[in-house]
């Protein structure tokens, strides 16, 4: 299963235009990291379910899109700075986290 | 500095948020107040660093109550635009800065040691703001030549609101820099007129039409103001069609400069055939040509 993070606009927007998104293998991740970063998409995949995505007012706000595919499964999950469920705030806190570690 | 009483000229309140998230490398407006990370440390540091980029942030809520411009497409990197020149404004005016003495780059303060990297954006010279291996080229346009046609998706950043903004940002620079001393005494205050002259559709062309008619409104026709807004807007590919009302050919330079000799030089003996039938017509109405007219009849 891979899970990608591309993120967009906000101060930083140019940096991000053509910025390739982030990529992990599921897979490849410890036991117990694989089970906290499922577990996190989870509850995400069901708040997104329950919750519409909300539109954020203002500006430079930074977009964030994670992308599920693999083992039957395929996941878009979308929001921004604005008005961030909390669900998908943990997961994108677990994500970024990751990939700042694994550079 | 314009004599405005807050974001919305009532008094509001303003409220900015820090220290937002963990390592959020980001500051927004949210539509009722700022908001400010600290940086992961690695790309960029505290956001509340640079005071450019907190005004910048404020003069989002400016627009907002003002011109209230679209944010996507041309309006939206308008309303990008201003927020860089008063984020810089501030700056400025903070430091006792001339124009010549500023070094018009936004959020200087936030980036790192460990990416080369000089601003988010540079009004003096947009597309040079950075070029390193991890962020790639500062892709920020200067002249309507290198506009960047973009979707409005996050991912094209709405349009490419702070892409194309390198456009106006860099005319404001040119008309400040052209006139010299404080750049928010004369530039500035034909922006924020312009501003709020301005409304939620405005694309380039209008606005550059719109500042060349403030100037005039505020400093006089052919004014050294008017002209170097003028100046500015074709320097960057915008040909304003509110021509200054004096001095065509000597506003303009560059390869425009024969065009527009050529057409001042039309206008002047157009307005010769119209004097010389204007004097053919007075003395057809003479009480001379009246009489000689009765008594053929």
């Amino acid at each position: 299963m891979k899970i990608s993070l591309a993120t967009s606009g906000g101060q930083a927007a140019g940096v991000y235009l053509r910025k390739p998104p982030l990529v992990l293998e599921v897979e490849k991740l410890a036991a117990g990291e694989r089970a906290e970063l499922l577990h996190r998409l989870d509850a995400a995949a069901a708040e997104a379910k329950s919750q519409p995505a909300l539109q954020g007012r203002g500006a430079d706000l930074m977009s964030y899109t994670i992308t599920v595919e693999g083992d039957d499964r395929s996941v878009v999950l979308k929001q921004s700075d604005a008005r961030m469920p909390v669900a998908f705030a943990k997961l994108l806190d677990w994500l970024q986290a990751h990939f700042r570690a694994n550079k | 500095m314009f004599k405005r009483n807050s974001i919305d000229d009532k008094g509001m309140r303003l409220n900015g948020y820090v220290h937002r998230g963990i390592d959020f490398n980001n500051a927004f407006w949210d539509g009722e107040g700022m908001v400010f990370g600290d940086g992961d440390g690695a790309m960029f540091t505290d956001f509340t660093l640079s005071l450019d980029v907190i005004a910048h942030e404020l003069s989002h809520g400016v627009t907002e109550f003002t011109a209230n411009l679209e944010y996507h497409h041309q309006s939206g990197a308008l309303n990008e635009s201003m927020s860089d020149v008063f984020g810089s404004l501030v700056k400025q005016w903070s430091l006792k800065q001339t124009a010549d003495e500023a070094d018009w780059l936004i959020g200087a303060e936030v980036t790192t040691p460990a990416i080369k990297m000089d601003a988010l954006r540079s009004l003096k010279a947009p597309g040079t703001a950075f070029n390193n291996a991890i962020m790639g080229k500062d892709p920020q346009p200067a002249h309507m030549k290198q506009f960047l046609k973009l979707p409005n998706t996050e991912e094209g950043d709405n349009g490419g609101v702070h892409i194309n903004s390198g456009i106006p940002n860099k005319a404001f620079f040119l008309v400040a820099t052209a006139i010299g001393g404080h750049a928010w005494d004369d530039a500035g205050q034909i922006w924020y007129d312009s501003l709020r002259a301005s409304n939620p559709k405005t694309q380039f062309q209008e606005f550059a039409d719109t500042t060349v008619v403030q100037a005039e409104k505020r400093f006089g026709a052919g004014s050294m103001q008017q002209q170097a807004v003028f100046d500015a807007w074709n320097q960057v590919g915008l040909k304003p069609t509110k021509i200054p009302s004096s001095a065509i050919a000597s506003a303009v330079r560059g390869t425009d400069a024969d065009a527009f000799g050529s057409l001042t030089k039309q206008i002047a003996a157009l307005s010769a055939e119209v004097d010389a039938l204007t004097r053919k017509v007075k003395g057809l109405e003479s009480p001379r040509s009246a009489k000689k007219s009765a008594r053929s009849k």
